[in-house]
C-alpha cells in the first residue's frame, strides 16, 4: 500500500512539474522588451513654482516596427505592425534597442516624454482623446515639422491643448487600475506626420524610410507615490479588425506597455 | 442512539414526530439554519463593503434576506445529512445488510417539499419583482442630471450635458442628486459598473443603454469594466468622485470648453 | 486479419484506415488547401471593411482537416457504400465492432458503443488534464495582484480556452463514458440503436480538438468561452479555431444526442417500462434530449460569426446593420440549456448509486423524473437572464427572472429525491457515498447563489463578477464533476474488470472537495467585494481572497493527480473486479467481466425497478 502511495506521489510531482514546464513556456512567449528607466535631467519648475525633480523619456512611433527596436532584428514577428519605440533626442531610430514600451520612472517626479510621430493619421473615433489631459496645466509642446536630418524644428514650437481629432496619428495614454494607488491619467495626441511623401518620394531622404519631417510633441507630468500602471494607444491602429482595434493594438510591446512608478 | 442502530420493531407504529430520529433532524436544522444564515450574511455584508446608494443598501438588503430566506433550506438538507452521516455506518468490501425498510414515496413528505419551495420561489420573486421596480423608476425621474459614459478599448470617459462641453475621464457627481447615465461604446461591448452604487449596465456598440442612482455618500468609489473587451480589460477601470453640490458645481465650472456639444436635450449622444 | 474481408490476401481499405491514416490524411488536407488557398484567393479589396484572407485561408485550412481526418478514420465507408447500393456485409460490420482486434480496436473507427465508451472515458480525461492545466496557469497568474508572469492577450486566450475545452469536457463526462459504455447494457441492449453514428460522435470531438489547439498558435481565443460578436471580429486568427471547434463539436453532440435518444427509446429490454427505466437513463436521455434543441442554435451562432470575420457579412457587426445582441441571444439559447445538459447526467448518476449505497429503495422514483422533466422544459425559456443588464430589452427582464426562480421547484424535487434516500438508509461509505453528500453541499451553495444572481437588482451588482466565476463552477464542478467522478468509480469495475482503488480515491476525493470548497469561496468574497472576471490583474483589496483561492486550486490539482493515478495504476494492475462488485441490481451487473462483444446472449426480461432495496417492514 505504501508503495502505491509513493508512486501517486510521484504522478503528483509529475503532474506539477508539466505544469510548471508548460507555465514556463507561456510566460517566455509574452517576449516582453525590458524596461526602460528613465534619465534624470534635473529639477523642473512647474507653474506654480514647486520644483520638482525630473527625468525624461524620448520615444517614436513608427508605421511599422520594421525599425527594429525591442522587436528585433527586421521587425521579429510583425514587422508590418505600427508600433512605439524608444527614440534619440532628436527622434533617431535606435534600431538596436532592447526595451521601449515598457517605462520606469521615479515617485514625485516631473516626468517629460518627447515623441516623435513618424506614423500618417485619420479621424479618432472619440473626440475625447483629441484633448491633452493629466499634463501639467494640461498642455503640451507641439512641433508641426520637425527636421530630423537638420536636428531642429522645421515649424514653430507652439503650446496646445488639443488638436482636431481628424488629424490624430496616435496617442499616448496613461491609466491604471482603481485602486489604492494615485489616479495618474494623461493622453496626449500626437498629430500625424505631415509630409508623410517626403520618405516615399526622395528615396533615400531618410535612411529609415521613414519620413523626414515627424511631428514632435514634449509634454511634462507630475507622477505620485509608487504605483503600477499601463498606458496605450487610444487611435484606432490596428488596421483590418473590428474598430481596428486587433493586431497592433492587441498585443504588448506595440502601442501599449507597462509604466511603472518606482524609486 | 441506540434505538437507531436497532430500531425497534414500533418505530413504524410510534407517531412521526416523536421518533428519535425526526427529533435529532430538528435540533441540527434550527442550529444549522441560525449558523447558516448568520454566518453566510455576516460574510456577504462585509465583502460588500458600504453602500454608496440608496440602489447598492437595496442589493445588500436583497442579498441577507435571500440568505435568511434559503438558510432553513439548506439547514434541513444538512440536518438530514448529517442525521444520516450519525447512523451506523458500514465499510469494507462487502455490502451491509439491507435497510430496516423499503419505503419508496412518501406522498406526503412530497406535497409539503413542492408546497413550500414554490412559496419560495413565490417570495423570491416578490421581493426581486419589488426591487426592480424601483429601480425602473429611478429611470423616470424628471429632477435627476444626465450624464454620458462613453466605454472605448480600455478606457471610460463622461460627458456632461448641460455644462459648457465639459467632459472627464474620472467621473464627478453631486452627491444626493438622482443622475441618469446614458452609456454607449465605441468599439465592442463593454460594462459600465459603478461598483459600491450597485449599478451596472453593458455598453453596447451603437446602442445607448441607461442605467441611473442617487449617490448618498460622499467619496471615491471605483467604476470598473466587467464585461471582457480585449487586451487591457483588467485596466478599464477608473473612479467616481461624489461630491457636495457646492464643490461638483465649482468642479464643472473651473473645467474647460471642449466644445463638444453633440447632446441632445435629453441627454442622450448623438 | 488479411483475408477476412475480400477473401484475397491483399488487405482491404477497410483493414487500413486507423487513426494515423486520419491524422496523416488531415494534416495533407489543410497543407494542400492552405497552400493553394495562398496561391489563388484574391487580395481583400481596399474597401474591404474588415481584414479577411487570412481568415479565408484559416478557416478553409481547417474544413480541409475536418474532411481529411473523417475520411482518412473511414468514417464515409458505410455512406459511401450505401451509395453504390452495396452495404456492409456481416464480416465488415463485425470488423467495424472491433472483433478480435484487441487494443487496436480504440484507434479505429470501432463502433461497439463499450469501446466507444472507454475512447469517451479517455478523451475526457485528456480534456481535463488540459483544462485543468490552464487553470493552474490562470491561478498563477491571478496569484498576485499585478499579474502580468503571462502576456495579457495569452491570459485572455488560457481563460477563452480553460472555459470552452471545460464545458465541452462536462458534457460529455457522463453521456460520453457511461452514457455509451453502461447505458445500452443497463436498458439490455446489444448495442446503440445507430452504431456507425456512435462511432461518428466520437471521432468528431477528436477532429474538433485540432482546430482548438491550432488556434493556440495563430493567436489564441482571447474573447473568452462566450465569444462574445463584435469582440470575436476583432480577435486575431485562432477565433476560427474556435469557430470551426464549436462547429465540429455541435455535430458530434447531435448526433450523439440522435443516437442515444433513439436507443432508449427502442431499444430498451422487454419488460423495462418507463416506470422500470434506471433513473440514470432518464437523465442521460434527458441531457442528450436537451442538447437536441440547443447546439443547432450554438452551429448556427458560430457558422454566421466566422462568416462576418472571413466573407465580409455582418450579423453582428452594428455599423454596418447587424447587432452583438443577436449573438448573445443565439448563444444564451444553447448556454442555458447546456449547464443542465451537463449537470444532470451527473445528479441521476448519483441518484441511481443511492440506493445501492444506502440499501433502500430510490425514494420518489416519480419526483426524481418530474424534478428532470421539469428542468428541461425550463431550462429553454431562461436565457435571457444571462442579458439582464445587457439593456438588449429591459422589459423582459420580469418574466426571464420568474421562469429563473421557477427552477428552483424542480431542482428541489432532486434534492429532495437524494435525501429521501439517504433517510434512514445503511449507509455502505465508499466514496460515490460521500460523493452524494459533497454533491449536497456544493450543489446547495451553488443553487442559492444561483437565486442571488436570477434576482435582476442583485444581478445589477454581480453580474460579470467573480461572484459569477464561483457560482458556476461550484453548479458545475462542484456538483457536476463530483457526480461524474462517483460514476467513474461506481462504474469502473464493469468498464475495466478492475477495482479503483480505495485509498487512493479515498484521498483523491478528500483533496479536491477541501481544495474546491477553499478555492470558490474565495471566489464568491472577492466577487462581492467587486472583482470583475476575467481581469488579468486586480486591485489590491482583492489580493486576499485570491490568494485562498489559488491555494485551493492548487489542492484541487494535487486531488485530481492522485486520481489520475489511481484510474491508471488500477487500470494497469488493480484487483481484480467481481461481476457485481456492489451488489447493485441493475442490469449493466448481470454481464461478465469483461463484457462480451454483444453483452447479452440472451435478451433479459426486466419484471420490477431496479431498487427493490429493504426488507419490507
Amino acid at each position: 500500500m505504501n508503495k502505491r502511495l509513493f508512486a501517486a506521489f510521484g504522478t503528483v510531482v509529475l503532474g506539477i512539474a508539466v505544469i510548471a514546464g508548460i507555465g514556463t513556456y507561456v510566460a517566455a512567449a509574452k517576449n516582453d522588451p525590458g524596461i526602460l528607466v528613465a534619465d534624470a535631467a534635473g529639477t523642473y519648475t512647474a507653474p506654480d513654482g514647486k520644483s520638482y525633480p525630473q527625468v525624461k523619456l524620448n520615444l517614436n512611433v513608427y508605421p511599422n516596427s520594421g525599425f527594429g527596436g525591442h522587436h528585433g532584428a527586421g521587425g521579429g514577428a510583425h514587422p508590418d505592425w505600427v508600433s512605439y519605440g524608444a527614440g534619440g533626442p532628436n527622434g533617431e531610430i535606435l534600431s538596436d534597442a532592447v526595451n521601449g514600451t515598457n517605462f520606469q520612472v521615479p515617485p514625485h517626479t516631473a516626468v517629460t516624454i518627447t515623441v516623435f510621430q513618424y506614423d500618417s493619421g485619420e479621424t479618432l473615433n472619440n473626440d475625447f482623446f483629441a484633448h491633452v489631459r493629466g499634463t501639467v496645466d494640461g498642455t503640451a509642446k507641439f512641433v508641426k515639422s520637425y527636421d530630423t536630418k537638420a536636428k531642429a524644428n522645421a515649424s514653430p514650437e507652439t503650446v496646445i491643448t488639443n488638436i482636431p481629432a481628424d488629424m490624430v496619428g496616435h496617442t499616448f495614454t496613461l491609466h491604471g487600475l482603481s485602486d489604492e494607488q494615485d489616479q495618474l491619467f494623461v493622453s496626449v495626441p500626437l498629430m500625424m506626420a505631415i509630409d508623410e511623401e517626403v520618405g516615399a518620394a526622395e528615396e533615400g531622404a531618410t535612411e529609415s524610410g521613414y519620413v523626414q519631417h515627424p511631428t514632435k510633441t514634449t509634454f511634462t507630468f507630475i507622477t505620485g507615490d509608487e504605483g503600477e500602471y499601463i498606458w496605450n494607444c487610444e487611435f484606432p491602429c490596428g488596421d483590418g479588425t473590428i474598430a481596428r482595434f486587433g493586431n497592433a493594438m492587441s498585443a504588448m510591446g506595440y502601442m501599449s506597455g507597462h509604466f511603472i512608478v518606482k524609486a | 442512539m441506540s434505538d437507531l442502530r436497532s430500531p425497534g420493531q414500533d418505530y413504524f407504529q410510534s407517531k412521526w414526530w416523536k421518533r428519535k430520529d425526526v427529533k435529532q433532524v430538528v435540533v441540527i436544522w434550527i442550529i444549522a439554519t441560525a449558523l447558516i444564515g448568520y454566518l453566510s450574511s455576516k460574510i456577504q455584508v462585509i465583502a460588500m463593503g458600504n453602500p454608496a446608494s440608496e440602489t447598492m443598501e437595496n442589493v445588500i438588503h436583497l442579498i441577507t434576506v435571500f440568505t435568511w430566506a434559503s438558510s432553513p433550506v439548506a439547514g434541513f438538507v444538512a440536518a438530514l445529512a448529517l442525521q444520516a452521516l450519525s447512523q451506523k455506518r458500514h465499510h469494507g468490501d462487502n455490502p451491509p445488510p439491507e435497510a430496516d425498510h423499503n419505503i419508496s414515496s412518501s406522498p406526503r413528505a412530497t406535497a409539503v417539499w413542492i408546497i413550500i419551495s414554490a412559496l419560495l420561489c413565490l417570495f423570491a420573486l416578490v421581493v426581486g419583482l419589488i426591487a426592480l421596480q424601483k429601480d425602473d423608476q429611478a429611470l423616470l425621474d424628471r429632477s435627476a442630471i444626465h450624464v454620458n459614459v462613453t466605454g472605448q478599448q480600455w478606457a471610460w470617459n463622461y460627458d456632461y450635458p448641460g455644462s459648457t462641453g465639459v467632459r472627464s475621464n474620472v467621473l464627478h457627481l453631486p452627491v444626493d442628486q438622482p443622475v441618469v447615465f446614458h452609456v454607449t461604446s465605441k468599439d465592442v461591448k463593454h460594462s459600465f459598473w459603478v461598483v459600491q452604487m450597485g449599478v451596472k449596465i453593458d455598453a453596447n456598440p451603437g446602442y445607448v443603454t441607461q442605467t441611473a442612482v442617487t449617490p448618498n455618500e460622499i467619496g471615491t468609489f471605483d467604476i470598473r469594466c466587467a464585461e471582457l473587451c480585449g487586451l487591457l480589460h483588467a485596466y478599464m477601470q477608473n473612479k467616481v468622485i461624489v461630491e457636495s453640490k457646492a464643490d461638483y458645481e465649482k468642479w464643472l465650472a473651473s473645467q474647460p470648453d471642449t466644445g463638444h456639444t453633440t447632446w441632445t436635450a435629453e441627454g442622450a449622444i448623438e | 486479419m488479411t483475408t477476412l474481408l475480400n477473401k484475397t490476401n491483399k488487405k482491404a481499405l477497410i483493414e487500413r484506415l486507423n487513426i494515423f491514416t486520419a491524422f496523416a490524411l488531415g494534416a495533407l488536407a489543410a497543407i494542400v488547401v492552405w497552400r493553394l488557398s495562398l496561391a489563388f484567393l484574391p487580395a481583400d479589396s481596399e474597401s474591404a471593411p474588415l481584414f479577411t484572407r487570412e481568415d479565408k485561408i484559416t478557416l478553409l485550412s481547417m474544413i480541409a482537416w475536418f474532411v481529411g481526418f473523417m475520411t482518412g478514420i473511414g468514417a464515409l465507408i458505410g455512406p459511401f457504400r450505401w451509395v453504390q447500393g452495396k452495404d456492409l456485409t456481416h464480416e465488415e460490420n463485425m470488423f467495424y465492432a472491433g472483433k478480435d482486434l484487441g487494443v487496436k480496436r480504440y484507434f479505429r473507427y470501432t463502433t461497439d458503443h463499450k469501446v466507444v465508451g472507454i475512447q469517451y472515458l479517455v478523451i475526457t480525461m485528456v480534456i481535463f488534464g488540459i483544462g485543468g492545466i490552464l487553470a493552474m496557469l490562470i491561478r498563477t497568474n491571478l496569484g498576485t495582484p499585478g499579474g502580468g508572469w503571462i502576456h495579457p492577450q495569452a491570459y485572455n486566450s488560457i481563460v477563452g480556452t480553460h472555459g470552452i475545452i471545460m464545458i465541452v469536457g462536462t458534457i460529455i463526462m457522463v453521456t460520453g463514458p457511461f452514457g455509451n459504455y453502461i447505458m445500452p447494457i443497463m436498458i439490455g441492449a446489444r448495442d446503440m440503436a445507430f452504431p456507425r453514428l456512435n462511432a461518428l460522435s466520437f471521432w468528431l470531438i477528436v477532429a474538433a480538438a485540432i482546430p482548438l489547439i491550432w488556434a493556440q498558435f495563430i493567436g489564441g481565443i482571447s474573447t473568452g468561452w462566450s465569444a462574445y460578436n463584435p469582440l470575436a471580429s476583432q480577435a486575431p486568427l485562432g477565433m476560427n479555431g474556435y469557430i470551426m471547434f464549436i462547429c465540429i463539436f455541435a455535430i458530434s453532440t447531435m448526433v450523439a444526442g440522435a443516437n442515444i435518444t433513439t436507443t432508449v427509446v427502442r431499444m430498451r429490454a422487454r419488460g423495462m417500462t418507463w416506470n422500470r427505466t434506471p433513473i440514470f437513463i432518464y437523465g442521460v436521455v434527458a441531457s442528450v434530449a436537451l442538447a437536441l434543441p440547443a447546439f443547432p442554435v450554438f452551429f448556427l451562432s458560430q457558422v454566421m460569426s466566422g462568416m462576418d470575420r472571413a466573407l465580409g457579412t455582418s450579423f453582428y457587426n452594428t455599423a454596418l446593420g447587424g447587432s452583438g445582441w443577436l449573438y448573445e441571444n443565439l448563444f444564451w439559447i444553447m448556454g442555458h440549456p447546456e449547464v443542465y445538459v451537463i449537470l444532470i447526467p451527473a445528479v441521476a448518476a448519483l441518484m441511481e448509486m443511492a440506493p445501492v449505497f444506502t440499501r433502500r429503495p430510490l425514494f420518489s422514483f416519480n419526483v426524481a423524473v418530474m424534478g428532470i422533466a421539469g428542468i428541461c422544459g425550463l431550462s429553454v425559456l431562461v436565457w435571457a437572464h444571462h442579458m439582464y443588464i445587457s439593456g438588449w430589452a429591459p422589459l423582459l427582464n420580469a418574466p426571464f427572472m420568474l421562469t429563473t426562480e421557477l427552477i428552483s421547484v424542480p431542482t428541489g424535487m432532486l434534492f429532495l429525491v437524494l435525501v429521501g434516500t439517504l433517510w434512514r438508509g445503511r449507509l455502505w461509505m465508499t466514496v460515490p457515498t460521500l460523493s452524494i453528500f459533497a454533491l449536497l453541499w456544493n450543489f446547495m451553495i451553488g443553487g442559492i447563489t444561483g437565486i442571488y444572481l436570477s434576482d435582476v437588482p442583485a444581478d445589477a451588482f454581480l453580474h460579470g463578477s467573480m461572484f459569477v466565476t464561483a457560482h458556476f463552477h461550484y453548479t458545475l464542478m462542484g456538483a457536476g464533476l463530483t457526480g461524474a467522478i462517483a460514476a467513474l468509480i461506481y462504474w469502473f469495475p464493469k468498464m475495466t474488470g478492475k477495482m479503483l482503488n480505495k485509498r487512493l480515491s479515498w484521498i483523491a476525493f478528500w483533496l479536491t472537495q477541501i481544495g474546491f470548497n477553499v478555492a470558490f469561496i474565495g471566489m464568491f468574497f472577492v466577487g462581492l467585494q467587486g472583482q470583475p472576471r476575467r481581469v488579468e490583474a486586480y486591485a489590491d483589496i482583492f489580493s486576499k481572497g485570491n490568494l485562498i483561492t489559488t491555494i485551493g486550486a492548487f489542492t484541487i490539482m494535487v486531488g485530481m493527480l492522485i486520481l489520475l493515478h489511481a484510474v491508471i495504476s488500477s487500470w494497469r494492475s488493480g484487483v481484480k473486479a467481481p461481476m457485481n462488485p456492489w451488489h447493485a441490481k441493475t442490469l449493466e451487473w448481470t454481464v461478465a467481466n469483461p463484457v462480451p462483444l454483444e453483452n447479452f446472449e440472451v435478451l433479459p426480461t426486466v419484471t420490477s425497478d431496479a431498487y427493490g432495496y429493504g426488507r419490507s417492514k
